[in-house]
């Protein structure tokens, strides 16, 4: 039987790894099967699906990190990778401008302002987790030249509808945050409704096209 | 009908808290609720709320209220100069207030975080399954913020089981923070073994001082750097309050009760439950340390504060039939 790699995030919590290196797209659909197969445990508390890695939560005075690790395991088998096609999504984006960390990126991947539009337009992007804060989705699918680490420290405010990439990922700001990825341009969408259902633009499985804003 | 409680005197950094809000965290919603979670609780059960009441979170002083109405009021957390009516009150002490009474908390002499429970709770329409402030995002709470001066609260009517009279609780537990040094347990996370071996060593026996970027999602901390053996570029994942992650720069960050969701820096350990409170009550220029502990005492440590909750609902339910 597969073991993803175990280890504790508190004393309540369980981390499992299943990624091998890069981000692997049918591990994450499976994923989000298992995710619903340990939800309706009652031995296991909340499960948050990351990139490639789900965090299992559960009581320990209840039960014990070895038996969350097996029903972990079980639901893993158990799963099915159905790549769901979802809702589609086309966001608008003024890229560049003076709030931007568009100018660094250009420079640290020898890119001109037109090839980085470029690239970031073409590939139709998936949306692979919901997390970080309220309607925030990781977007898969960026081109490997646009492939960056996150900044070595984080900005303490980065503006809502932001348009951002980090490693091999982009998303869109929902809410003013702190964030660690760099800053491409700006959309004017609206990702999050906290007084209407559905709460989130987004959801896993979505595709997500972004276009350049006419000038 | 005049709401019951008025603020006259209030920092943003203080808001409306509960329990926080589990059941939203797979939409990216963070858990936020209460900073120190075992002074909400005890305060919550001095007047006989149920765990969920909503209560005051008050971080910013001095903090100056007035009642409108005769209600049963606790105030536990920080050690601060309490005053109803210029008269002081002790610490971790329930009391009734009258109409047009006021309640003036000053700077705590130790700790952040000062809570104050009403009987009934603080009534305001649960957003998102929950009355909990979430700062960030200007979800919940009293209008999505920090409360201000001219605020108008209304409170729920109180349960049956409202202990009667004017008095303290003590467990046997320290309620707050040692004044040099706030020691924190911690669970290795899956990039400590990552850390070069002098970075691991560093991490147990260093000092950290908690800097003034602080606040409900997180504290930043200074001190030395720590180093992983290789840069390591992690795939995001869940985040509990408690993490402890580590930038590329190298000084440390704890995860606090309004974390994000999700997160990718370096995950080096997590502050043991038990010990979130200790955090919180941790004030800016304060002292910090890990001692990185094991599961089973982690769930020890766990275990031992329930039993301390426990018994004291117990015997303020005896003080209720009494």
């Amino acid at each position: 039987m597969f073991r993803p790699k175990f280890s504790l995030m508190g004393e309540s919590a369980l981390l499992c790894d299943f990624a091998s290196g890069r981000f692997d797209q049918k591990t994450q659909a499976r994923l989000w099967s298992a995710c619903s197969l340990l939800q309706s445990q009652d031995s296991v508390g909340n499960v948050v699906a990351g990139i490639n890695n789900l965090l299992v939560s559960f009581d320990p005075l209840v039960t014990t990190p070895a038996a969350v690790e097996a029903a972990v395991c079980i639901a893993w088998e158990e799963s099915d990778a159905v790549l769901t096609r979802g809702a589609e999504h086309e966001i608008e984006v003024d890229y560049g401008g003076p709030e931007t960390d568009f100018g660094e990126v250009a420079a640290t991947l020898s890119l001109s302002a037109r090839e980085i539009v470029d690239l970031h337009v073409a590939p139709t992007y998936w949306v692979a987790a919901i997390g970080f804060i309220p309607g925030w989705g990781y977007l898969t699918g960026l081109d490997e030249r646009l492939v960056l680490p996150r900044r070595s420290e984080p900005k303490t405010r980065v503006p809502s509808g932001s348009v951002l990439i980090a490693s091999t990922l982009t998303a869109v700001m929902p809410l003013p945050s702190p964030s660690g990825w760099h800053v491409l341009g700006r959309t004017e969408q609206v990702l999050f409704s906290p007084d209407r259902e559905p709460h989130c633009l987004l959801a896993c499985g979505d595709r997500v096209r972004f276009r350049e804003a006419r000038p | 009908m005049t709401a019951a409680v008025e603020i006259l005197e209030s920092a943003p950094v203080t808001s409306v808290q509960d329990l926080g809000r589990p059941d939203y965290v797979a939409l990216g919603v963070s858990l936020g609720g209460t900073m120190d979670r075992l002074a909400a609780q005890v305060s919550n059960a001095m007047v006989g709320n149920p765990n969920e009441a909503a209560c005051l979170e008050v971080g910013g002083f001095p903090f100056r209220l007035r009642f409108h109405r005769r209600l049963k009021v606790a105030l536990t957390g920080a050690d601060c100069e309490a005053l109803l009516n210029e008269r002081p009150l002790p610490p971790w002490w329930t009391f009734q207030v009258h109409a047009n009474d006021e309640l003036a908390l000053n700077l705590p002499i130790r700790g952040r975080y000062c809570y104050v429970a009403l009987a009934g709770g603080i009534d305001i329409p649960p957003i998102l399954g929950s009355r909990s402030t979430d700062m960030k995002t200007g979800i919940g709470g009293f209008d999505g913020r920090g409360l201000r001066p001219g605020d108008r609260l209304e409170v729920g009517s109180p349960g049956r089981g409202v202990p009667a009279g004017e008095f303290g609780v003590s467990l046997s537990y320290p309620l707050l923070p040692h004044q040099r040094m706030t020691r924190l347990r911690v669970l290795a996370a899956a990039e400590f073994d990552a850390l070069t071996e002098d970075s691991r060593a560093l991490f147990s026996r260093a000092r950290w001082k908690v800097t003034s970027a602080f606040n409900r999602t997180g504290a930043k901390l200074d001190g030395a750097r720590l180093s992983l053996i290789a840069p390591r570029d992690v795939l995001s994942y869940g985040v509990v309050p408690g993490l402890i992650q580590v930038p590329p720069l190298g000084r440390p960050i704890i995860q606090l009760a309004e974390a994000n969701t999700c997160g990718g820096y370096p995950r080096i350990g997590t502050v043991i439950g038990p010990d979130l409170r200790l955090v919180a009550q941790t004030p800016a220029g304060g002292s910090v340390c890990f001692e990185v502990v094991d599961h089973a005492r982690s769930t020890a440590a766990l275990a031992e504060e329930r039993t301390a909750l426990a018994t004291l609902k117990q015997s303020l339910f005896r003080a209720t039939a009494a």
